[in-house]
């Protein structure tokens, strides 16, 4: 109980706002249930939602740099590995997985243990992370806390639309190996949100597919949105990605990179994201207008 | 005549591996591109994107084929192959190993050394069981111990890897692709190739003696050690040279040789460059069939002969099972 009342010392801003003051006397009864996650896109969430209190362990993709972005923070709290040993043995009230969890025949023991094993979904949407957010957020008992972050961000979000339009610039999402992707994605949900056309999509591509090089030759973007291009260095990752044509096409068209581990979970980073692509196009189109076009 | 009509197939199929492709071109158009009259696009489409891809289903399916006739010939084993010995995975190793640790940044050339190195290794293992007199069984069964090891070593490299998606990259590579490839993969493993496949070639007097036996081939003048090193040096290098760029493809040379075989009056010799251009036909056969379903997605060439070979394997194996200890 004690230890409850230290964690809501750390936010007195926010007792003072007014929103924990309501809250205090229930929390005062019920502790905050304890969580863990046990892979790097569950960890992004908690890591931003949760009070730190109450999380137990973050999985040690989390910790590491190479793949985190959130790795500085990761490392205050245990690593796991995601299997069921390491849920039985953290033994928090909440275990977040994803979709495709190996240990989900287990999950029938682990609530037996007073585990409840909950799997995040994959989002297709600015829209599904912030309601994944919001319903986890409900569930650690930081409806109120959760909301008003979620309200901040929404917000934001807003904020960088830009007016759509016939002259919006196309843009292809691409990664080394020719993957792209198309209607139904985050990505496309994303660069629409924005104003943007994506160009996968409108040709025809659906979820997570690839773009052809011959389709690139014929119909190049206007701007190029680069994943994972910074950790494509060995030959055998891609012969898409050395491929001479591609290679030449980038050099002539603007392109927006970014790095690997800043949108691979689209969650509620992809407001992050979503910033730097709107920044980068603004840059873009400044030497653009200080160059006149040949 | 088995030459001209390979000769006529492999042409009538190059010309719809290069008609084909993502941008609907015209047969004229993909001509105009290829000669250099068309629009630029239609040029870059035919001469950087769809004749790289060609040129190396020419390439791989040469080396699998020629391998495969000239190790059945030298091991007068019906079920040897590259893919089946254990020589495709192990050049995989290698080149696994090489983009593992980095190598590959160092020089584009370390990624065919390396898994030229590790085909040769295997290779030579393999020679040596046979020279201590092994049987067909003895031979498979080193080929899948073989397989077994490069492949546990490589899924072991993929473990820890240090980015998942190095892994998965790396994993869709061993399954055998020559889509988007460039000139540039092309140069990389052509002189290897060429210089294998003449190593191989040279061989198929000699292996018409050896189907005699070894002490009557050796009686023929026939230098035994002499040939065993070429065509070992041979199919590491060819097939080797190969994996490093597309990954493994297998089964060709299993398949082609045996397809061809009674064409050629069952005679070792001219079976080795009559696999050679029928693994061409095949590997192009297989890459255009994996270009036809509207998926989306392209299955991997790799899969696709495995498709093909595996079942023929079977087939193989039933109906000399009797001949098998």
């Amino acid at each position: 109980m004690s230890s409850r009342w230290v964690v809501l010392g750390r936010h007195t801003g926010w007792l003072v706002g007014g929103v924990m003051l309501w809250v205090a006397p229930v929390l005062a009864t019920t502790p905050l249930p304890s969580v863990m996650s046990t892979n790097l896109c569950a960890d992004l969430l908690l890591l931003r939602i949760a009070d730190p209190g109450q999380i137990r362990s973050v999985s040690r993709q989390g910790q590491d740099a190479r793949i985190s972005p959130v790795a500085d923070q990761a490392r205050a709290y245990p690593g796991n590995r995601g299997g069921v040993e390491d849920l039985l043995y953290f033994k928090p009230d909440i275990a977040l997985v994803y979709q495709g969890w190996m240990g989900r025949p287990h999950a029938k023991r682990l609530a037996g243990q007073g585990i409840e094993v909950i799997a995040l979904p994959y989002p297709r949407g600015w829209d599904e992370a912030l309601q994944t957010a919001r319903a986890l957020a409900a569930r650690l008992g930081r409806a109120e806390t959760g909301a008003a972050l979620i309200e901040g961000l929404e917000r934001r979000m807003q904020a960088l639309a830009r007016p759509r339009g016939a002259g919006a610039p196309r843009l292809l999402y691409l990664r080394p190996s020719g993957g792209t992707a198309g209607q139904g994605t985050y990505v496309d949900d994303l660069i629409r949100r924005l104003g943007l056309r994506n160009l996968a999509a409108e040709q025809g591509i659906k979820g997570w597919g690839r773009f052809p090089l011959e389709r690139l030759v014929s119909a190049p973007p206007d701007v190029f949105l680069l994943g994972y291009f910074d950790q494509a260095q060995s030959p055998a990752r891609s012969a898409y990605g050395r491929h001479p044509r591609l290679r030449s096409l980038l050099e002539l068209t603007p392109a927006i990179e970014l790095p690997g581990q800043a949108w691979g979970c689209g969650g509620l980073e992809l407001l992050e994201v979503a910033e730097q692509i709107s920044a980068q196009l603004t840059a873009i189109d400044q030497t653009r207008s200080r160059t006149p076009s040949p | 005549m088995l030459t001209l009509v390979l000769l006529l197939a492999l042409s009538l199929l190059s010309l719809v591996s290069l008609g084909f492709g993502e941008a609907p071109l015209s047969i004229g158009e993909v001509i105009a591109g290829l000669l250099g009259t068309g629009p630029e696009t239609h040029q870059v489409i035919v001469r950087e994107i769809r004749l790289p891809r060609l040129v190396l289903a020419w390439l791989v399916g040469a080396a699998l084929g020629a391998s495969g006739a000239a190790l059945q010939g030298l091991l007068r084993n019906p079920l040897a192959e590259p893919g089946l010995l254990g020589i495709s995975a192990s050049a995989g190793l290698g080149a696994v190993l090489t983009l593992y640790f980095g190598l590959a940044l160092v020089s584009p050339w370390m990624l065919p050394a390396a898994a030229m190195s590790f085909a040769l290794l295997a290779t030579l293992v393999l020679q040596a069981l046979t020279r201590a007199g092994s049987n067909n069984l003895t031979l498979i069964l080193a080929g899948v111990a073989l397989s077994s090891l490069a492949g546990a070593l490589t899924a072991l490299a993929l473990n820890l890897a240090p980015n998942p998606s190095d892994a998965q990259d790396i994993v869709l590579w061993l399954l055998g692709s020559i889509s988007d490839r460039s000139f540039d993969d092309v140069w990389l493993c052509l002189p290897f190739v060429l210089l294998g496949l003449a190593l191989l070639l040279g061989c198929a007097p000699l292996l018409d003696a050896l189907a005699l036996g070894e002490a009557e081939a050796s009686s023929l003048g026939v230098d035994l050690v002499h040939l065993r090193t070429r065509i070992v040096l041979g199919s590491a290098l060819s097939v080797g040279a190969t994996v490093a760029i597309t990954g493994t493809i297998g089964f060709v040379g299993l398949v082609v040789p045996h397809l061809l075989r009674r064409f050629v009056g069952f005679r070792p010799g001219p079976l080795l460059p009559a696999s050679a251009l029928g693994g061409a036909v095949l590997v192009l056969a297989a890459d255009i069939a994996l270009r036809l379903p509207e998926t989306g997605r392209e299955p991997m060439l790799g899969v696709v002969t495995a498709l093909i070979g595996a079942p023929f394997f079977l087939a193989l194996v039933w109906r000399s099972r009797r001949d098998l200890p």
